[in-house]
């Protein structure tokens, strides 16, 4: 069971391949954003890597970083990434001061799109 | 009294394993899932499948008791993927549909999490094995001298196969042990986060199939430390009219208001557990109480008459165990319980000896001198105030905290085992005791109090704090000068109130 910290929150065990931005919500008790609900068009699912950055990234992923011109090494939207191993991450968008009205839609449990 | 003797485990031998939560045939007292849970050769089973599997965490929630100070041990087996992951928790808190938040003693079949502290839906991993960690007010945390290497004491547990775990919470600080080693110790001193009291509950984690199975389950309550002290307050079953003999709902505001006092946080120096619908399944419930307070129906029907009550209350009371009685809860007949009685609280209802007439309070005094009077000013209720109890003779020890003079037509009523007797009718203009305090001279404490036949009356201020003190008194506690402070609104005296509509 890998787990995942978040920077200033604590240490959390989450179940294998549960969906980062699913577990950031479940297990760590964040407030992150996920303002399209989790399929890869907004960004604000958006979280950073301090460790355990997995080198794989769906094509959905890719291609709306390079859209939205986030460029940011370690920036990477946690509604594409699973967890698959220990990982430490850095919240860089919360739904604290963001203005909005929610956190966003709850993300489907499979990363969406399916990855190519 | 050899029987007597089980039923005391909170004063037991540190040897004493405690009391089994667990029947090994079915999950009485426990509730979970029943796509998940079952009982399969003497052992509790939980399991997922591929074509069964949980979407979060659930949990199997005992729903007997809570807990607070205690040493639990159990055995587990833990088998699936590596990955397989469970946990026992402990002061948690029921955030419904069989999800629970709080303190984990965390176990898995992998080689890394068994024994650390993890709170579910909280902060997280608060203390990793083989460390020693004080959680500071602030939450940072603060490493002490380490128990050992993580890997080494992963090779006392035995990966597949059963183990034994225990638990050991005393105030703040919390111990996992695995087949007898330490594997953590935290120290939390994080007050607005930590927990003191909560419930109990065995996890079926998220994620790929897995198989768990825990037996010999087996708690024992530790009698609080650092001057903490514990009430039990038990709540008889539905009686009366609607507004009358309001058992749980005026155990439920008591047990209220004592906590908004004490709070919750922190480390209080009163902790309270309510057990409503009369005596409590939990075969724990009175083993680390300081105190226990009875608002029910008395008489025969008392729920310290009923079994082997008799002798296991008597036998706390032996051992300096305050108790309350209130209301018809004062009642017991003179054969039975009548001299417990006198020897526990220095007084009781006593049939064709006392009556109940309801009345105004009038000429009302109090014994200012005695801590449970303070901050209560003298009062005029109308409520079913029974008179002439039977006191302990000579009365050492007893102090005859709330008197009036009952109006002569409460002495005219036909004689009966609850109405009126030659003495009472002799006693025309006597000043009577209405509530009365009682000093044991072993040891220990007792009170009793006539009112709160009716539910209203808990919205009196006076009579309210008169009673919040005589529990703190009871349970060893000083009586703060201006007396226990609390506020009742009117929707939570109509909160928790008995369904007493026509059964259909």
């Amino acid at each position: 069971m890998p787990t995942l910290t978040v920077e200033g929150q604590g240490s959390f065990q989450v179940p294998a391949g549960k969906r980062l931005v699913n577990a950031l919500e479940d297990e760590c008790g964040t407030d992150q954003l996920h303002a399209c609900g989790g399929v890869a068009r907004c960004t604000t699912c958006r979280v950073e890597f301090v460790a355990g950055e997995p080198a794989a990234m769906t094509q959905a992923e890719k291609d709306v970083l390079a859209a939205k011109g986030v460029t940011t090494p370690g920036v990477r939207l946690s509604c594409q990434i699973a967890c698959d191993g220990d990982m430490t991450v850095r919240l860089i968008s919360r739904f604290e001061g963001s203005g909005r009205k929610d956190s966003g839609h709850r993300c489907a449990d499979e990363i969406q799109p399916s990855p190519t | 009294m050899v029987a007597a003797v089980a039923w005391t485990s909170g004063f037991a031998r540190a040897d004493d394993p405690g009391v089994s939560l667990f029947n090994g045939t079915s999950l009485e007292g426990w509730e979970g899932k029943p796509e998940f849970w079952r009982v399969e050769n003497g052992a509790i089973v939980a399991e997922t499948t591929a074509a069964n599997p949980t979407n979060g965490n659930t949990f199997l929630i005992w729903r007997q008791g809570l807990v607070d100070d205690f040493e639990l041990t159990l055995a587990y087996r833990i088998t699936g993927t590596p990955n397989a992951n469970s946990g026992i928790q402990y002061r948690s808190k029921d955030l419904g549909d069989l999800v629970v938040g709080g303190y984990q003693a965390d176990f898995e079949a992998g080689p890394t999490y068994s024994g650390i502290i993890y709170e579910e839906r909280g902060r997280g991993i608060l203390c990793q094995r083989g460390e020693r960690v004080t959680i500071a007010a602030d939450g940072t945390k603060v490493a002490g001298d380490p128990i050992g290497d993580t890997a080494e004491l992963q090779k006392v547990i035995k990966q597949g196969d059963w183990n034994s775990y225990r638990i050991v919470a005393r105030g703040p600080k919390l111990q996992h042990f695995i087949n007898g080693q330490l594997m953590s110790e935290t120290l939390d001193e994080q007050a607005d986060k930590r927990a003191m009291q909560g419930i109990l509950a065995l996890q079926l984690h998220a994620g790929p199939p897995m198989k768990v199975e825990f037996k010999d389950i087996q708690l024992k309550r530790l009698k609080l430390t650092d001057g903490r002290k514990k009430l039990v307050l038990v709540a008889g079953r539905p009686s009366h009219a609607p507004g009358e003999h309001e058992h749980r709902a005026g155990t439920l505001l008591v047990e209220k208001c004592l906590d908004a006092h004490f709070g919750r946080e922190g480390l209080p120096q009163l902790v309270t557990e309510t057990y409503t619908g009369g005596w409590p399944a939990d075969p724990t419930a009175f083993d680390n109480a300081d105190a226990i307070f009875f608002f029910a129906d008395g008489g025969d029907g008392h729920p310290v008459l009923q079994s082997n009550h008799l002798a296991q209350i008597d036998a706390l009371a032996k051992r300096g165990v305050g108790i309350a009685c209130l209301h018809y809860a004062v009642e017991v007949p003179k054969e039975k319980g009548g001299p417990e009685f006198l020897s526990w609280l220095g007084g009781y209802f006593e049939p064709h000896w006392s009556v109940n007439p309801h009345w105004t309070l009038a000429k009302t005094e109090l014994a200012q001198s005695h801590p449970i009077a303070r901050g209560v000013k003298p009062f005029e209720t109308n409520d079913e105030w029974y008179y002439h109890m039977r006191f302990r003779d000579p009365p050492e020890g007893l102090t005859l905290l709330l008197t009036a003079v009952p109006p002569n037509d409460t002495r005219e009523r036909p004689d009966g085992a609850h109405s009126n007797n030659p003495t009472v009718r002799a006693g025309t203009g006597s000043r009577e005791a209405l509530a009365w305090a009682y000093e044991r001279p072993g040891g220990g404490r007792g009170f009793g109090c006539t009112g709160a036949h009716f539910h209203r009356n808990w919205a009196h201020d006076d009579f309210r704090t008169m009673m919040l003190n005589a529990l703190v008194w009871t349970a060893g506690l000083d009586v703060p000068a201006g007396g226990v402070a609390s506020t009742v609104s009117a929707d939570e005296l109509a909160a928790n109130m008995d369904d007493k509509s026509p059964k259909k």
